[in-house]
């Protein structure tokens, strides 16, 4: 573990070198990813599994330095949890890239990043939930389609404001923008906008007129306020069984 | 002193342990085999160079380890040292000659507690100031046999560089005991003045504990310990390249 640390003026912050069960928390990481270029990032993850990220301050510097991350997990680095932090003033705010599958990436607020706040690029597989992203310059989220591959990353529950572009979001290809009725999917900013005649579905704080980002990607059931509540981001689950015998009773 | 062992020198004294000087310095030795832990409880403070007394594990004079309470160029401290292959070196000095920022000092202590451990060919060196929480100073690796001799010894110099006061030094037990290995807690600065040299010195399931402080490093951890820092706000770490983790070494 990792923890309690200021990590400044750095190329990187953190850099997470093929190593499983690492955890990173409660550090700030402020300035660095100095230099900027590919790779360089706040906090990076590089082909390693089971990493925890959680509630760290990740700042970049302003103005962004070209093509750096706040958090950046990357070649095969699979079933992370990204967690509770704040990620500002990078290129990208927090992205997925090459494999980088079967993670969570939950209540995190990331904001003001230049050319996106989520992003992934040939990640599979991956939850978004409870996230507040605003402020990006160019996407809120951008996922890089390709033909081939079906993302199918999951979002819902996650606060989606509109850039300062306007409205953009590349939803790439195969992915889930809800969680099903009645648990739903996200709050978009400039909804009421653009559907000015929905309504609400029953009490259930979801509007009875789907989003639609494009011809392939929509939201089901989007809600009609910011998601306020805290997932808890489950990352195993231990089964076990209640044998009821005759004679007892559930209280 | 009832119950104590006292070891003492005359004046003018001549009691060396160092391959330059002699070794004539008196001590008490026994067999040991195999892995142990050696500690040993020192009372009593030296007032002139080069002094000192502790833990001996001797298996010639090209090979044997010292780790002591010392009395060097006016200061006291902590020393552990060693000659293997018949090549003298400091494997850790306390601070206040060498690295006047740490934090380890112990001019105002009269009791002080050496803890040396064997497990293979690596010899642990701890100290503690209350026999309980022990700091964790170094790792050698020494190829020694499995039989040697482990005991307590008294150095005293002398003239022509040196005081020619006598000495003596007192020790309330000695104690040999399979070998224990104690989770350690490194603390930065006091035990170690930067980040990488404690993790360097660590071994798998250490602690180290940072202090408040801007450390000027670039970090590389490639074992599994804990890295914590006192405050988040204060403890901090700048112009690194970045802690890098890596290796295939988690860390916990």
């Amino acid at each position: 573990m990792i923890s309690n640390f200021t990590f400044m003026n750095g190329e990187y912050g953190i850099y997470v070198d093929s190593a499983d069960h690492v955890q990173v928390r409660d550090n700030n990481v402020i300035n660095c990813a100095i230099g900027g270029g590919y790779w360089v990032a706040g906090i990076a993850v590089y082909s390693s599994r089971n990493v925890v990220i959680s509630d760290n301050l990740v700042l970049g510097q302003k103005p962004y330095n070209a093509a750096t991350s706040g958090i950046f997990l990357t070649e095969n680095s699979d079933n992370c949890l990204v967690d509770s932090n704040n990620v500002s003033y990078f290129d990208s705010g927090i992205y997925l890239f090459s494999y980088s599958d079967s993670n969570i990436i939950s209540n995190n607020i990331v904001s003001y990043n230049h050319h996106n706040n989520l992003a992934g690029g040939y990640a599979f597989n991956n939850t978004y939930f409870g996230n507040t992203e605003y402020g990006a310059s160019l996407y809120g989220i951008c996922f890089q389609g390709y033909d081939q591959y079906i993302g199918n990353n999951r979002f819902y529950h996650n606060n989606l404001a509109r850039a300062l572009s306007g409205w953009q979001i590349l939803p790439g290809n195969g992915n889930i923008w809800d969680n099903g009725y009645p648990s739903g999917g996200n709050y978009w900013s400039d909804y009421q906008t653009r559907y000015s005649n929905a309504t609400e579905i029953d009490g259930s704080d979801i509007w009875n007129t789907s989003y639609v980002i494009d011809a392939n990607n929509t939201d089901r059931y989007p809600l009609m306020k910011p998601w306020t509540g805290h997932d808890v981001a489950i990352t195993s689950v231990a089964p076990s069984k209640t044998v009821i015998t005759e004679g007892d009773s559930m209280v | 002193m009832p119950g104590y062992l006292t070891i003492s020198t005359t004046s003018p004294p001549d009691r060396d342990l160092y391959s330059v000087i002699n070794f004539w310095a008196p001590r008490v030795m026994q067999n040991i085999t195999g892995n142990f832990t050696i500690d040993t409880k020192l009372v009593g403070a030296f007032n002139a160079s080069i002094q000192s007394g502790g833990i001996l594990v001797w298996q010639d004079q090209n090979n044997f380890l010292r780790l002591e309470r010392a009395c060097r160029d006016g200061y006291q401290e902590i020393l552990f040292i060693g000659t293997i292959n018949g090549v003298f070196s400091v494997l850790w000095s306390s601070p206040e000659t060498s690295n006047p920022g740490m934090i380890i000092k112990v001019s105002n202590i009269n009791t002080i507690y050496l803890m040396l451990t064997r497990i293979g060919m690596t010899y642990s060196g701890y100290y503690s100031t209350n026999g309980l929480d022990w700091d964790f100073l170094a790792n050698i690796t020494m190829e020694t046999p499995y039989s040697l001799m482990g005991g307590l010894y008294l150095v005293n110099r002398g003239p022509p560089e040196f005081s020619s006061t006598a000495s003596a030094v007192s020790f309330d037990y000695f104690r040999i005991s399979p070998a224990k290995v104690l989770p350690a807690t490194i603390i930065v600065p006091d035990i170690y003045p930067t980040i990488q040299a404690a993790i360097n010195a660590a071994s798998a399931g250490d602690t180290i504990y940072v202090r408040n402080g801007t450390y000027y490093e670039n970090v590389v951890v490639n074992k599994t310990i804990s890295l914590i820092g006192e405050n988040k706000n204060t403890t901090v770490v700048d112009r690194n390249i970045g802690i890098v983790l890596h290796e295939k070494h988690p860390m916990r």
